[in-house]
């Protein structure tokens, strides 16, 4: 015979469905958001790594002034490689955007089609997905490329431009006003020559080289093309960022989906554990009669444990079908939003069903069994006398008559607020006025519910102030590019060679490693620098540093710092003598006769400008990079455009779980609360007395952990912030304009007032003789 | 003697706040009788009756049912005593509220290898034309028939009723007690019943009187009343 209890579960189900609907709905849509993300993530990746083989991507390529002759390519192909033409031409489109456009790639680093169809005729061009969608340019449109238009026959990915850097020494990428398309070789030659450039790709032969023969193998060939001809760039593919970044970036978000599922699950287990315990409680009069009659603990805990490991096991699969169907799309889109990827196939990844399905499964019945076992550590009687706490002896010793299963004075239960053995401290709350005694009863009784509910607050208000400050911090970082900016240019120099430009400023540089991840550029400036307002130090080992770097590694003045030399590893110790409010980079300070002192260059060394204006008279050849206002602000231009939709994604997101967790909570309270409701509304009460002993005294809790959880959760998000942040490269300052604070209170207090109106329409159906039909 | 007590005390608290709810207890109940168990308010019969359910614990004494010792055995061994053993009809109905009628008294029926046909049981006991009901849809009689129903249709040895009657009104109440002495003739089956009642006394076999933790009274009824002759 089956055990007839079964029955009740889908009963359970179908009486409580507004509980379980909500509860169902929310972790689904949490388990599809994460396991979405991580499809993509997965699928991607591998996408990414295949498209090396697909599109035959390089090893290396290199750039000459002129166009190498047969020799040259012979001598490179000699240092066993195999070398392709690969020329492209830069041309400025409208706007300050430059587009590089190449011939269609047939046998090295080829292109993906992603839309439309590939150029055709000469009027024809294939732009890069990303750079045409950034710029509204739809397949069908017409380009002006340098003059000459161009119906944009699709869209396409180059393998070889996964991340669209336009100088492989930029700081960042920039999608928006660098792009790269393909034409036919007559569209090519409709281009002028004077932007042409000689690039070729190199393949190794040898397919099995290490990373160190590469490297070997890269400096033979730079070796080779010095000796023969004018190099204007070599990049082999490990340094080459437009190739490799992507890949460093990708599965970076990964630890944070999965540790925001588990924070969820985790608050959902205890959820599931709270709306349990009130089921045992509603039905602890059966449960005990059960235990009586012989049902065994184990019986009753694999029972009760059954519903919330279905609907749990029931969201987890609802979550990762709509995962793998509807939010795996929506998650690639977060990387096609920043990434010039080719196209990638779904694949079974039995990771995520790992991460997404089974171990939430498996957490939140651990702790439902754990709260279930809790619970069944009392015997039958105590469940018979509706009294789940531990200690059975304090009542009895209070009231060792009492017989069990007793009618109660509000029908079947315990008078919820008379327990009289607290005489004293009622003489005490006596002080208070009646209904803010009752309240403060009610949130007593409740205090577990009351501070789960606290908890999820937290953890949405974590959630909510993430969505809400990335916007402001990004803002606030872009401003302090403008503020922290040296020069409006600053040349960085291939080799020192003097300009007549009014108030250029030579400097000397040298890049350190402070360790693995962070590299710190080390100044030598003049003592009355007109871009620099600071007190140098007299000392060789003394530095001024950027504020920067200081706040990331929790510097102070006075303090020594090691660094070394990235290649030698040499090491240089420094005392920090000074800050200097720099909060966007890592810089050291000193004067230029300190840096030549340190570094033993020559006197008069310098290897850059500063200027306010562009420097006219300086030959491209003679420099290495130029930043400018706009280079800085890629990294915050291009978190905007990667993240933007993750903002709102979050907000939304954090206000549903506001939203649930007040549901669920409130209406536990409601319910668990129901009879003694009911006899209150027999003695007089209106719908909206109730309401006000009721739903303020959650209303109250929700305030509390309002308040507390903004504080809370700005503490932790600082800590989290930094420590993210010493595991990036980098420096972005934490920041929350105040105006964030009063945003989360008005959000968690609406979704307190739209939950408060459901919980009155609850309140309302609970008639008055619910109490008294539970007294027959 | 079919259920036999000895020496059993029990008590709560400790020092000074100790207080003693029964004080050696040593009686015993024939197979097949209907036991009533008497006393006012306080005078610890439904703690008695606990014990013989093995869902109390006692500070010294010995409890055996067909001369097996339930005193000492672990919880298992405890619920597979009362599986086999027992059967518990309370005051509050203590049904499950989700389920119907018929499935309440399967769920009683569940623990037993052999028990009775829930059809025949319902017929038994007046359910039949109710068997699909919901609880909120019977009234507090038929919901106390319904949990004896689940308490006898495993056919218990023994039936422990704590004030069965006690939240029903006098007519209803004399069914219920016809119905408690019914299955005691139809299935043999032991009745240990709690109430504060003195007018049942005249439907036992034996009676069982205490006042603050003591035996005052066990005598057996000479002059037994059918339960539908009872009246108070």
């Amino acid at each position: 015979m089956k055990n007839p209890l079964r029955k009740r579960i889908g009963r359970e189900l179908r009486e409580e469905a507004g509980k379980y609907i909500a509860l169902f709905l929310f972790l689904s849509m949490t388990i599809a958001i994460v396991s979405g993300f991580l499809v993509a993530d997965d699928s991607m990746r591998y996408a990414y790594k295949q498209s090396f083989q697909k599109y035959n991507v390089e090893d290396g390529h290199f750039v000459m002034k002129e166009k190498a002759d047969a020799s040259l390519i012979r001598a490179v192909e000699r240092r066993g490689v195999r070398v392709y033409p690969l020329y492209y031409k830069e041309e400025s489109m409208r706007s300050g955007r430059t587009l590089r456009v190449f011939k269609s790639r047939t046998k090295i680093n080829g292109q993906d089609l992603l839309r439309g169809r590939m150029p055709a005729t000469p009027r024809e061009i294939a732009l890069d997905r990303l750079f045409a969608v950034n710029n509204d340019i739809d397949v069908g449109d017409t380009v002006k490329v340098s003059g000459h238009y161009f119906c944009v026959s699709g869209y396409v990915a180059l393998a070889d431009y996964s991340a669209l850097f336009q100088n492989n020494g930029d700081t960042m990428f920039d999608a928006t006003h660098f792009g790269v398309a393909v034409t036919t070789p007559k569209g090519f030659q409709r281009l002028g020559v004077s932007q042409l450039h000689y690039q070729y790709a190199w393949k190794n032969k040898d397919s099995s080289l290490t990373e160190k023969q590469q490297n070997k193998l890269a400096d033979r060939i730079g070796r080779t093309l010095v000796k023969h001809g004018d190099v204007e760039n070599l990049v082999q593919r490990g340094d080459n960022q437009a190739i490799n970044f992507t890949g460093d970036d990708m599965g970076g978000d990964r630890s944070m989906f999965i540790t925001f599922l588990y924070i969820i699950i985790v608050v959902m287990g205890f959820i599931f554990g709270v709306t349990t315990r009130t089921t045992l409680e509603r039905e602890a009069g059966a449960i005990g009669t059960l235990r009586a009659s012989g049902y065994t603990r184990g019986e009753m805990l694999r029972h009760y444990l059954a519903l919330p490991t279905i609907v749990t096991l029931a969201a987890a699969l609802t979550g990762n079908l709509l995962g793998y169907t509807v939010i795996k799309g929506y998650m690639a889109d977060l990387y096609y939003n920043s990434y010039s990827l080719t196209s990638y196939h779904t694949l079974w990844s039995g990771t995520a069903f790992l991460l997404t399905t089974v171990i939430p499964c498996i957490l939140i019945t651990i702790i439902d069994a754990l709260v279930l076992h809790w619970t069944f550590r009392i015997g039958p009687l105590q469940f018979l006398r509706r009294d789940l706490h531990r200690n059975v002896h304090r009542d009895l010793h209070y009231d060792g008559r009492r017989d069990m299963g007793r009618v109660g004075p509000y029908g079947s239960h315990r008078d919820p607020h008379c327990d009289g053995y607290r005489d004293s401290r009622n003489d005490r709350s006596l002080r208070l006025p009646f209904l803010s005694r009752f309240r403060l009863r009610i949130i007593l009784q409740n205090r577990t519910a009351y501070l789960i509910m606290a908890v999820g607050i937290f953890f949405a208000s974590v959630l909510l102030l993430f969505g809400l400050m990335l916007q402001p911090l990004i803002s606030h970082y872009s401003s302090l590019v403008d503020k922290s900016q040296i020069a409006r240019y600053q040349y960085v120099l291939k080799a020192p060679v003097p300009v007549r430009t009014h108030n250029a400023e030579k400097y000397a540089l040298k890049s350190l490693k402070v360790n693995e991840k962070d590299e710190i550029s080390v100044y030598g400036i003049r003592y009355d620098s007109i871009y620099l307002d600071l007190e140098l130090p007299d000392r060789d080992s003394e530095v001024i540093a950027s504020s920067g770097y200081m706040e990331k590694y929790g510097l102070k003045v006075g303090d020594r710092i090691t660094l070394r030399e990235k290649y030698s590893g040499k090491k240089y110790s420094f005392r920090i003598a000074g800050k200097y409010d720099y909060d966007i980079g890592f810089a050291l300070f000193m004067s230029r006769p300190a840096f030549e002192a340190t570094f033993q260059e020559y006197g008069g060394y310098f290897n850059g400008y500063f200027s306010d204006l562009k420097i006219r008279d300086l030959k491209d050849k003679y420099v290495s990079t130029v930043i400018t206002e706009s280079d800085l602000k890629k990294v915050s231009n291009q978190l905007e455009d990667s993240m933007g939709r993750i903002f709102d994604v979050l907000t939304g997101f954090s206000v549903l779980l506001y939203m649930l967790i007040i549901y669920l909570l409130a209406q536990l309270i409601v319910n668990k609360n129901s009879d003694a409701i009911s006899m209150i509304k027999i003695l007089g009460y209106s719908d909206e007395e109730v309401a006000k002993l009721y739903n303020r005294a959650t209303g109250i809790v929700v305030v509390l952990a309002l308040v507390f959880s903004t504080f809370l959760s700005t503490l932790l998000l600082r800590a989290l912030w930094k420590s993210f942040l010493l595991s990036m490269t980098g420096w972005i300052p934490f920041y929350i304009p105040h105006r964030i604070y009063p945003e989360m209170m008005a959000i968690g207090l609406a979704a307190y007032f739209l939950i408060h109106k459901l919980l009155m329409r609850r309140i309302r159906k609970i008639p008055m003789a619910r109490a008294l039909k539970n007294m027959d | 003697m079919y259920l036999e007590m000895n020496h059993i005390f029990k008590s709560f608290g400790d020092g000074e706040s100790r207080t003693e709810v029964l004080h050696d207890i040593t009686c015993g109940v024939e197979a097949g009788d209907i036991c009533v168990l008497l006393g006012p308010s306080g005078s610890g019969k439904s703690i008695l009756l606990n014990i013989l359910g093995g869902i109390e614990t006692v500070d010294s004494g010995s409890v055996c049912i067909g001369g097996d010792e339930i005193i000492g055995l672990d919880e298992n061994g405890l619920s597979r005593y009362r599986r086999r053993h027992l059967g518990y009809v309370f005051q509050a109905y203590n049904l499950i509220p989700n389920l119907t009628v018929r499935e309440n008294i399967e769920v009683g029926a569940y623990l037993s290898d052999r028990p009775l046909s829930v059809d025949e049981l319902l017929q038994v006991l007046g359910l039949w034309e109710h068997r699909n009901k919901k609880l909120n849809q019977l009234s507090g009689g038929q919901q106390q028939r319904t949990s004896i129903g689940r308490a006898v249709v495993k056919k218990p040895d023994v039936l422990l009723c704590d004030e069965p009657t006690g939240a029903l009104d006098y007519k209803t109440s004399r069914e219920i007690l016809k119905l408690i002495e019914d299955v005691n003739k139809m299935y043999a089956t032991t009745v240990i019943l709690v109430t504060h009642n003195d007018a049942l006394r005249r439907m036992a076999d034996q009676v069982l009187r205490l006042r603050d933790g003591r035996i005052m009274e066990n005598t057996r009824n000479a002059a037994k009343l059918r339960a539908a002759d009872l009246e108070w």
